[in-house]
């Protein structure tokens, strides 16, 4: 059997892994997971920028037979189509989870290095494509969370519009030489 | 299940297969490079093969993974990546079953280098 491999959000203090393989998740002003939750979007500015609570994903292997699960990618379409005004972000390289903090229903901290120690210095996620990803650190050959830790969040200036932007798309990708 | 299995045939006329007749599993690390004659992708028990690498004494250059790609919300894309290390390699689309691609040095991401 090939490894079972999933997409796992995490939230909380503890944290919370949750499943978000065959579903969406919501990046907005607040740490939970929601597939369509409309209870704290981030507030558009004045000026400045207002950003998300940050989202950190991982993978995960649940269940892996006699191989490695290694050589993990992480890329978008390279395209951002979240509307004016608004941008995503992404780092990665930590390998231990920080939870995401902020004004909820306003804006979260901003991602960097001192918010979030071990993450590198967050880029345009789109600048990750299939011919160019980003390379994720990590292999396992048992079940377990597997690489490091990919940390995104979206960035909302003033000349963003009201309501949920578009959704955009996200993959990982991984070698696997299990049985 | 995998949609496609691996059997590796020997110079000496035995074989290793990943997964044999009475449900026994091979690692694929368990495969004896020294005398490995053929790596063949099959269909369950070998009668539709899919692809097959032939060794003449270099062995040791045989690079196999199952490469996935998971998009959220979308059904996973599997390919078997093989071929000889630092010579070619192929991506064989576990749904489709074909060939997809050789390697071109254009990379659209399938192609990476195989860590083993």
């Amino acid at each position: 059997m090939p490894a079972t491999v999933q997409i796992r959000r995490w939230t909380g203090a503890t944290p919370t892994k949750t499943d978000i393989t065959s579903i969406n998740t919501r990046l907005q002003a607040d740490d939970t997971h929601t597939t369509a939750g409309t209870t704290n979007p981030i507030l558009i500015p004045a000026s400045g920028s207002n950003y998300s609570f940050w989202a950190t994903t991982s993978l995960y292997v649940s269940a892996i037979t006699s191989g490695t699960v290694n050589n993990i990618k992480w890329y978008t379409d390279g395209s951002n189509s979240l509307g004016t005004g608004v941008s995503l972000n992404v780092s990665g390289a930590a390998s231990t989870y920080t939870q995401a903090t902020g004004t909820v229903g306003t804006t979260g901290t901003v991602l960097n290095n001192t918010n979030y120690p071990g993450v590198g210095t967050p880029v345009s996620a789109f600048t990750y494509t299939s011919g160019s990803p980003l390379s994720i650190t990590g292999s396992t050959t048992s079940a377990a969370d597997v690489g490091t830790l990919v940390v995104l969040q979206i960035a909302v200036d003033s000349t963003a519009g009201q309501g949920a932007s578009a959704t955009e798309t996200i993959t990982w990708q991984y070698d696997d030489t299990s049985v | 299940m995998a949609k496609l299995q691996w059997t590796a045939r020997y110079n000496d006329g035995t074989s290793l297969n990943q997964i044999d007749s009475d449900g026994t599993t091979h690692a694929y690390l368990d495969i004896d490079r020294t005398k490995l004659e053929t790596f063949i992708l099959h269909e369950g028990e070998g009668t539709i093969i899919k692809n097959a690498v032939i060794f003449d004494g270099d062995g040791e250059k045989l690079v196999w993974t199952r490469r996935t790609r998971m998009t959220l919300g979308e059904e996973p894309q599997v390919f078997h990546i093989v071929g000889k290390k630092d010579e070619f390699i192929l991506a064989i689309s576990e749904d489709y079953g074909t060939t997809v691609a050789r390697h071109n040095f254009v990379d659209d991401g399938l192609f990476y280098e195989v860590v083993q």
